[in-house]
């Protein structure tokens, strides 16, 4: 630990996601990790901003980006909207830099982002479930059908969402097994990573992410009218897609302008109405 | 996350395979709440219009009514499933009605059993024709019906349709059936004889359809229209004064039928058949192109060749007659906000339940309120803003746009199709067989050699650019522009062509460019090329006119053709040009 802590003053800015599967022991090494670089620590944190801001219940929001959804889900859009508001509280917060973020989806949302050091933390399952016996005192049986079924739930999530399994290690920086090392080797591992050049926050993903979190935050203020909206930014100018028929073409640009035109941040919007997607 | 785009590519060679054999599966996963939201009051929209136009075309095709509404239910469902078109309603027709009317009455006694068992083999058959085209690939040749040719075509169709419905606005009771010229002759002639009552509730209709569209366009504006309509008729007593109602229909779901194909019904039907297959994919397919203009969605021609053979096959199983495309009812759900092939579904769906349901009530229907509806959405089939772009462009292509449109009000539509199609295939090998050549010369503000399009001309010199293909078709346009070159200057012998724009060259290109370098020796001069593409290139090569045109007077690039060509100029008039073009010019004068 004396090594990352020496790691941790020489460090620039940076932000770090641990996504980890329950009884993991993510939790615990994100904790370490923050201690020693005096980072802020987030993870429930983000719910209950997202949930006092866009004034939604905390449980709803806590399903939306925990639970897979269900085929109801795909017509009424309710975890559409959730993980909006969500995303735009995350990014809002991360954005300031020098955060540890563990928890949900965190690796989803800032894919792109070069000073973000995504880590995952995955153990044995068999490690995992003693563990959960030992804290929940339930017997091995129910903690191994917890378990499974909670995985399982996550990786649908993300398959839904972003159409990525959350297992698929193409979506992190580093894969961290938490086997025979323990979570203190873990904080040097990533510490030591987190020293590389790549990871430091430059004037570009500084402005990548602010950019991130711009459209973000128009697409929360835009999903309770389009369900489906998706925007890009650039240096404020935000480029908004909405779903919609185009003889509603220039009624759909007046309502999206209207609503995003006057957020902090945009400069400019440009409305693309999109008619229909077909797949080949 | 995924961007969001028209067309998404899958990679995964299963999910293309289903998507091949189950075409709705790629648009599936667009469908959510909004565009169930505005596919059902489309489907609504479009299940009350299709009542009276079911109704009318059975009539017009020698059928029972019943079997014009049966046609609206089935064959819909399935073409919009496996169909191309996000936007085409099928079923029944006018031009097809008549046409099954016409191929039918002299084997059977309309109305009759038999004719009814014929019309559902015909319709079989017609399906076979039409799936057999689409599994060939032929639906391709959808390709060739030129922007120019749809848009007349829709503007024509459109005041064709608002031309129907006038008599129906007014109230007066005039044939159906007959020529558009005729049509407004008869109005015209009889407009003394209108009906105020029955003018009052199509104007209702039109101002709140017009109206709501404008104020609520996520309304189900048309809809809502023709409540209003049907209000103002009852409040009225438009039925005492001579309203026409729709009527009471039969509650039933269309039954099961089986039709007969023996040896001598296909001997008989088969070349029938084929004519309405034929006319039934052209209007289908114009129809799905017209809207596509509105929409911006690509037509896939071969699927919808296979949507409608299917849709026909099938409808035939339950007692459905031949469809196509409806061009009211495609635009008027279009316009009620239907945004994928869900809303001709739940049109059919729809329809299945006033039959059972509320087929009563459809006895309040006004005539009128549907004609003022239609008159809104033929209006608003007229695309205004490409006429206008079409016109300010192109003289060639406004030519064509009139003949369609001209066409389409005044000859069939069967043959209004065939005229656009004809139409479209003259452009095109008009454009083809007539590759833009272009008059290159030296860029004065470049530093490098860089040609540029200009009309100075060096006069040893010329130097041209082709786009276009060099293939038979062109051949003779390409060697009289050559030939034109020495008409205007004897000195000219020494030609460049810049080849970059040539996408191909065949045998009969090849020869003219031997021909013509050989005829350019004769004159003293050479002929040269550059920029060549491989393919082109490797024509040349595999049919030895490289050794007749010689390596050396190819050249990869314009810079290298403009270094070596040079040097061999015949430079004796060098010293009186007034236009010196190339940067050592002077050198070459001084010489």
């Amino acid at each position: 630990m004396e090594r990352g802590s020496n790691h941790a003053t020489e460090s620039s800015m940076s932000i770090v996601t641990i996504s980890r599967g329950s009884y993991s022991r993510g939790k615990e090494v994100a904790e370490k990790l923050c201690q020693a670089l005096k980072y802020d620590c987030l993870s429930r944190e983000i719910v209950l901003e997202a949930s006092m801001h866009f004034n939604i219940p905390e449980v709803r929001l806590v399903r939306a980006i925990h639970d897979a959804p269900s085929i109801l889900d795909r017509f009424t859009y309710g975890k559409e909207k959730y993980v909006a508001f969500f995303r735009a509280a995350f990014l809002k917060r991360v954005q300031k830099d020098n955060v540890v973020y563990h928890g949900l989806a965190g690796h989803f949302y800032l894919q792109g982002i070069p000073h973000v050091l995504k880590v995952r933390i995955i153990a044995n399952l068999e490690d995992r479930i003693r563990e959960e016996t030992k804290r929940e005192g339930i017997s091995a049986e129910e903690a191994r059908r917890i378990l499974v079924k909670d995985d399982g739930e996550r990786r649908k999530w993300g398959i839904h969402l972003y159409g990525a399994d959350t297992w698929d290690p193409m979506l992190y920086d580093l894969v961290v097994h938490i086997d025979n090392m323990g979570a203190d080797d873990a904080v040097a591992i990533i510490l030591q990573t987190l020293q590389r050049p790549c990871f430091v926050t430059t004037h570009h993903s500084q402005s990548r992410l602010d950019d991130l979190t711009l459209s973000a935050q128009v697409d929360a203020a835009l999903v309770n009218e389009f369900p489906k909206v998706t925007s890009t930014a650039r240096n404020g100018e935000v480029f908004v897609s909405v779903r919609a028929s185009l003889l509603e073409e220039q009624s759909v640009t007046e309502r999206v302008k209207r609503i995003a035109g006057s957020m902090e941040g945009v400069k400019m919007i440009h409305v693309n109405v999109v008619p229909f997607i077909i797949e080949d | 996350m995924t961007q969001w785009g028209y067309r998404e590519v899958s990679t995964n060679p299963i999910r293309k395979r289903s998507h091949r054999l189950l075409p709705f599966l790629r648009w599936w996963g667009f469908v959510g709440l909004d565009t169930l939201r505005g596919d059902l009051a489309a489907g609504l929209t479009g299940a009350v219009i299709v009542l009276p136009q079911g109704v009318a075309f059975a009539m017009i095709a020698g059928l029972p009514p019943e079997y014009g509404l049966y046609t609206a239910i089935v064959p819909p469902i399935v073409a919009a499933l496996f169909g191309s078109s996000l936007h085409l309603i099928s079923g029944p027709t006018t031009a097809i009605s008549i046409v099954v009317f016409a191929t039918l009455s002299p084997f059977a006694e309309p109305g009759s059993a038999e004719f009814i068992q014929l019309a559902l083999s015909l319709t079989f058959l017609a399906g076979l024709f039409q799936l057999a085209f689409g599994l060939a690939h032929l639906g391709v040749l959808v390709n060739f019906v030129s922007h120019s040719v749809v848009v007349g075509f829709t503007a024509g169709a459109a005041i064709l349709i608002a031309s129907s419905q006038v008599k129906h606005v007014f109230g007066l009771h005039l044939p159906t059936g007959i020529s558009f010229i005729g049509a407004w002759k008869d109005i015209l002639a009889e407009i003394h004889h209108m009906n105020p009552y029955v003018v009052l509730v199509a104007v209702i209709t039109l101002a709140c359809s017009a109206s709501l569209k404008a104020l609520r366009p996520r309304w189900p504006g048309l809809l809502f229209a023709l409540l209003i309509g049907s209000l103002a008729s009852l409040i009225l007593g438009g039925e005492s004064h001579g309203v026409q109602l729709m009527g009471r229909l039969p509650a039933h779901l269309p039954p099961l039928s089986l039709p007969v194909v023996s040896f001598d019904t296909l001997r008989e039907l088969a070349p029938k058949a084929l004519a309405v297959a034929l006319l039934g994919l052209i209007e289908a397919l114009s129809i799905a192109r017209s809207l596509a203009t509105y929409s911006r969605q690509q037509i896939d021609g071969n699927q919808e060749f296979i949507g409608q053979g299917l849709s026909n096959i099938v409808g035939s199983f339950f007692s459905s007659y031949a469809g196509s495309g409806s061009f009211t009812r495609s635009g008027i759900s279009y316009h009620a906000g239907a945004m994928t092939p869900l809303s001709a579904v739940f049109a059919a769906v729809f329809l299945a339940l006033i039959l059972l349901l509320i087929a009563p009530l459809t006895a309040y229907l006004p005539i009128p309120a549907m004609a003022g509806v239609i008159l809104l959405v033929a209006y608003n089939l007229i695309d205004y803003h490409h006429i206008r772009s079409i016109v300010r462009t192109s003289k060639e292509e406004t030519a064509v746009l009139l003949t369609a449109f001209l066409a389409t009000l005044l000859l069939d539509l069967e043959f209004a199709i065939y005229a656009g199609v004809l139409l479209s295939l003259i452009l095109y090998l008009s454009r083809t067989s007539h590759p833009r050549i272009v008059n290159l010369a030296p860029d004065p503000n470049s530093d490098r050699v860089l040609l540029t399009r200009s009309e100075l001309e060096c006069p040893n010199f010329k130097i041209l650019r082709i786009d276009g293909s060099l293939f038979f078709g062109a051949v003779s346009h390409v060697a009289e522009f050559l030939y034109g070159v020495d008409k205007n200057s004897v000195h000219k012998s020494h030609v460049l062509i810049v080849a970059s724009g040539i996408n191909s060259i065949d045998v009969a290109g090849a020869e003219m460019l031997v021909h013509e370098a050989q005829r350019r020796r004769k004159l003293r001069g050479e002929l040269y090329l550059c920029g060549l593409k491989q393919q082109a290139r490797e024509v040349l090569q595999r049919g030895g006119y490289i050794d007749i045109l010689r390596e050396d007077h190819i050249f990869d690039s314009e810079t290298e053709a403009i270094l070596a060509i040079l040097p061999r100029l015949d430079r004796a008039d060098c010293d009186s040009c007034v236009h010196p073009l190339f940067k050592d010019c002077k050198n070459v004068c001084s010489i």
